[in-house]
């Protein structure tokens, strides 16, 4: 709640108001979180005493448990979500809110009232249509369990249920703009706004826009005798691709590499998206659906058209239900966390902000580190690989505030932008193929 | 892991100071005067481009009027220190008249950066100390739990880090000076305390505690010779560490400028509207109709030094006088120490002339200090020390930090209240009638009047009389409790079993 800052003095008190609106929304995600995690991890007194029955102050044994307690961690970890903290309160969003919606949503389908989890997830869909990303997941979901009874018949009578309670909140909610559908579609669905945002969403086409832009440094100065490649460098004007192919996100073009289309970016998206319904078909447990809701949101930000960084949220918060659940998992969101939230950072670049980013995400970082290895002990280790990504995701940062602003800023305006967006990509695609590689080969283990 | 959680501990620290600093500080974009920001500003200015011997003397370049030095040479020392700083960093910011009310981003981030520093610095090691001290055999998580509330108590956050001060130094070095002696290391003590008196003279609020526990643990009736040798050595650290301080304004001159600069009598019975007994009195009648300045000032020293009887009392019989020196000091006579601490720095505070309503801050140290002891009356003090400022942090703008850090403070602090209660059981009704009925509801209300309702036009300072006698009716009550628990000190000895239980598990 500290997080009301930099009010503007100007309109102090809009500000004021705009903020303590998402704080009182943020309501919703509160009371979402302590429920979900009360239901996951229902209050078991008497199951630490064993452990520390050697302990003789008998009061201190209750309170030490309480940092051993699953559901206290899934709260912490689900509620001061860093990535949430600067995107509601500094940047301005409503996502707290939103999130919390979904969390209920997860919440009624795990305790089984099908219908009330999916209505709100069509509330959730027309609040904001990106939770689209999840549909797959919840699609499945339910046509397989709820629609399908154990003998695998088809329900028709369940079916017609779900239809109709999803498309009652549909219509309300359409309703009124019924005249203006196809209006609405293209407000909503803006495929003219180019592959990635003004800063690159740290996905697989960050990758693939970062080799374009190198090879034009590389051919430009070492040119080849291959005819074709400087006929493409001749062909198109280079000196405007390289200064303000970031800004201008309209005409963003490729050089040397093919240009994608929106149909490129759904061919790979679908690709991509059917085995992480895998692990639904498999075993019908709500915790392979909440990995499956990331997986799926997971991929259409990775692989999906004019992404939005804040979209890693989507990814991100419902991870995080699963981080207590194995260590593999805790090991991942640790790692998810990092550099998920780290990607956020271009989005509060003033000077003041630059403190506030760094240590609402440091200490975040650092306790949920201290909660999940206290958690696990010496199960919670990472790979070398690992140790050094997060090494180097602190010197990038050290290069971003000292050394870029003061020695490269002049030259090349955009490169903290591109060097923080390609190596958060990097780790990204590398925990998209970890979880991937979990759910297909050591799903038993993956999630307890 | 140990390791993690003290930078866990530092970062958390920091967070808070940060996202305190966020907001506006005192008289920002209210000219011609801004406020105490700029007057620190204005310090760093003075001391770097302006020579030693100029810096408390009206003069071409140095306008007393406006914001002129007025504390004692440390802090301008750490002026200079500061400003030589941000000179480098963004010189002109620190330019002589240009600089004036100089607002920008980064200077203010320097600024909010120089208070964290020096909380990291000197605050929060000093409590650290303390607790490693006080509460050794305390478990660690009472330790960290006391670490936490005494350092990060709201109303030193607001005013340091929202207002725009550096009580953090002063009482850092006061707090090293009352570890110290606790320890009874008394020339270090002595040493420290009289850096804290140099940083701020506010400190003089702790100086009789000080002397008294001093003279009284060092004069034994039996040894009077090595008493007097003691009692000299500590003697001489002070006035060597004075010399020390006050090396650059030795000349008569220099320092009776000084002094004059630091006790300004000129200014008032009390400075607005502070929680004392005499703003209290002025409901029933205007003492500056009946009596002239000097009766007053006469008044008020009378009734301060009558306040300190009673810490003299218990400190002469806790630190009986007929016995041998021993190296330590006991259990009884350290909380006696720092009870006579809460005891001298109220009887300043309630009774003294010209009072600021930030120096209740100095009267919250000694008592946060007892949390483990009384936590009840220490932590609903903090509560009400800080709504005792409130209406100076309405004016600097600090309503939205105020009412975050209190609400968090509120929670947080009377659940572990609470879980404290469960082991003891008494009082616990009478304690939440009092919570509910004398505080909670009372500030809520006071601070929705504030809020929402206008003053009548006859009475503009209604609402913040309202605030100082209701601030003024708890801290009597403290006051009383303390005091009674200074004296019934003994009879709590029988308590005394428990501590040695824990010592030996």
């Amino acid at each position: 709640m500290l997080i009301v800052d930099n009010l503007n003095y100007k309109s102090y008190n809009t500000i004021l108001f705009q903020r303590f609106s998402v704080i009182v929304c943020d309501l919703v995600l509160i009371v979402s979180v302590l429920l979900i995690s009360w239901h996951i991890y229902p209050k078991v007194k008497s199951q630490l005493t064993e452990n520390s029955s050697s302990n003789s102050n008998s009061s201190g044994k209750e309170k030490f448990s309480f940092y051993l307690d699953n559901s206290s961690i899934l709260t912490f970890i689900m509620l001061f979500n860093p990535g949430l903290m600067m995107i509601d309160h500094v940047h301005f969003q409503y996502n707290g809110f939103l999130k919390g919606i979904l969390l209920l949503s997860i919440l009624f389908l795990m305790k089984g009232s099908t219908i009330t989890g999916s209505i709100l997830f069509a509330v959730l869909l027309n609040f904001k249509h990106i939770y689209m990303y999840m549909a797959p997941a919840y699609f499945v979901y339910l046509l397989l369990y709820y629609c399908f009874d154990n003998q695998n018949r088809f329900s028709i009578v369940n079916f017609i249920k779900l239809a109709l309670s999803v498309s009652l909140v549909f219509l309300v909610s359409l309703g009124p703009f019924i005249q203006q559908i196809p209006q609405l579609l293209q407000r909503l669905f803006p495929f003219g706004r180019g592959l990635s945002h003004a800063y690159w969403a740290p996905n697989f086409w960050a990758i693939y826009n970062f080799i374009d832009r190198l090879l034009i440094v590389i051919l430009s100065k070492f040119p080849v005798p291959n005819s074709y490649s400087a006929q493409l460098l001749n062909h198109k004007d280079l000196s405007g691709m390289l200064t303000s192919g970031l800004v201008n996100s309209q005409s963003q073009q490729h050089v040397i590499l093919p240009n994608i289309t929106p149909l490129y970016t759904l061919a790979l998206t679908l690709l991509f998206l059917i085995p992480s319904l895998v692990g639904i078909w498999r075993n019908r447990d709500t915790k392979s659906f909440i990995l499956a809701v990331c997986q799926c949101s997971m991929t259409f930000y990775m692989f999906g058209w004019h992404v939005h960084e804040k979209a890693i949220l989507m990814v991100t918060i419902p991870f995080g239900l699963l981080c207590v659940t194995s260590k593999e998992c805790a090991r991942i969101y640790f790692l998810l966390s990092t550099v998920g939230h780290y990607s956020l950072f271009p989005l509060l670049f003033t000077t003041q902000e630059i403190g506030t980013r760094i240590l609402l995400f440091s200490c975040y970082t650092l306790t949920i580190y201290i909660l999940l290895k206290y958690r696990y002990q010496q199960l919670f280790k990472f790979y070398t690989v690992e140790k050094l990504y997060l090494l180097f995701l602190l010197l990038l940062e050290l290069f971003n505030i000292f050394i870029f602003p003061l020695y490269l800023k002049e030259k090349l305006p955009f490169l903290s932008l591109m060097l923080t967006s390609v190596y958060c990509s990097a780790g990204l695609m590398y925990l998209y193929f970890q979880i991937y590689f979990n759910l297909i080969f050591r799903n038993n283990k993956f999630i307890d | 892991m140990k390791y993690l959680v003290i930078s866990l501990f530092l970062l958390v620290s920091i967070m808070i100071r940060y996202l305190v600093g966020l907001h506006s500080y005192s008289g920002q974009s209210k000219p011609p005067m801004y406020g105490d920001y700029e007057a620190q500003r204005h310090w760093m200015e003075i001391t770097t481009k302006l020579p030693v011997h100029q810096w408390y003397f009206n003069g071409t370049d140095n306008d007393l009027m406006y914001w002129g030095l007025d504390y004692p040479p440390l802090t301008a020392y750490i002026s200079w220190v500061f400003g030589k700083v941000g000179e480098y960093i963004e010189p002109q910011s620190m330019e002589l008249y240009s600089s004036r009310g100089y607002q920008s981003e980064s200077s203010k981030l320097f600024m909010r950066l120089t208070v964290i520093l020096s909380d990291i610095v000197i605050w929060i090691p000093s409590v650290v100390f303390f607790v490693q001290t006080f509460y050794q055999h305390q478990p660690l998580r009472k330790k960290i739990q006391a670490l936490l509330f005494i350092s990060l108590q709201p109303g030193l956050l607001l005013i340091d880090h929202g207002h725009f001060q550096y009580n953090g130094i002063s009482l850092g070095l006061a707090l090293f000076g009352i570890t110290f002696l606790l320890k009874k290391q008394d020339l270090l003590g002595s040493l420290f305390f009289v850096l804290s008196l140099n940083y701020k003279q506010m400190s003089l609020y702790y100086a009789p505690a000080f002397f008294f526990f001093l003279l009284f643990s060092n004069f034994k009736v039996n040894q009077i010779g090595t008493s007097i040798i003691r009692i000299l050595k500590i003697g001489l650290t002070v006035v060597v560490c004075f010399i020390i301080c006050w090396l650059p304004f030795l000349s008569i001159e220099q320092s009776s400028q000084v002094l004059f600069r630091l006790f300004p009598f000129a200014r008032g019975l009390y400075e607005d509207k502070v929680a004392n007994f005499w703003c209290f009195i002025s409901i029933l009648v205007n003492l500056k109709n009946i009596l002239t300045v000097d009766k007053i000032i006469k008044l008020c020293t009378i009734c301060t030094l009558t306040g300190l009887v009673p810490m003299i009392y218990s400190l002469l019989r806790s630190n009986s006088i007929f016995q041998k020196n021993v190296d330590k000091v006991s259990e009884n006579q350290r909380t006696v120490f720092i009870y006579s601490l809460i005891n001298s720095s109220f009887s300043f505070f309630l009774f003294s002339f010209q009072v600021h309503e930030k120096s209740i801050l100095l009267v919250t140290l000694p008592v946060s200090l007892l949390i483990l002891k009384h936590p009840f009356m220490s932590w609903s003090f903090g509560l009400v020390s800080t709504f005792s400022m409130f209406p100076l942090l309405f004016k600097d703008g600090l309503v939205i930090p105020y009412l975050a850090i209190m609400i968090v403070y509120t929670v947080i602090g009377y659940q572990q209240v609470q879980e404290e209660q469960s082991t003891k059981e008494n009082q616990s009704t009478l304690k939440k009638v009092y919570l509910y009925l004398g505080l909670i509801i009372p500030m809520v209300g006071i601070h929705i009047i504030y809020q929402f309702i206008k003053p009548p036009t006859t009475l503009p300072y209604l609402w913040l009389l309202l605030v100082c006698n209701f601030s003024f009716s708890h801290f009597i009550t403290n006051l009383f409790y303390f005091v009674y628990k200074m004296f019934t000190i003994k009879s709590s000895e029988n308590s005394r079993p428990n501590s040695k239980q824990t010592k030996i598990k």
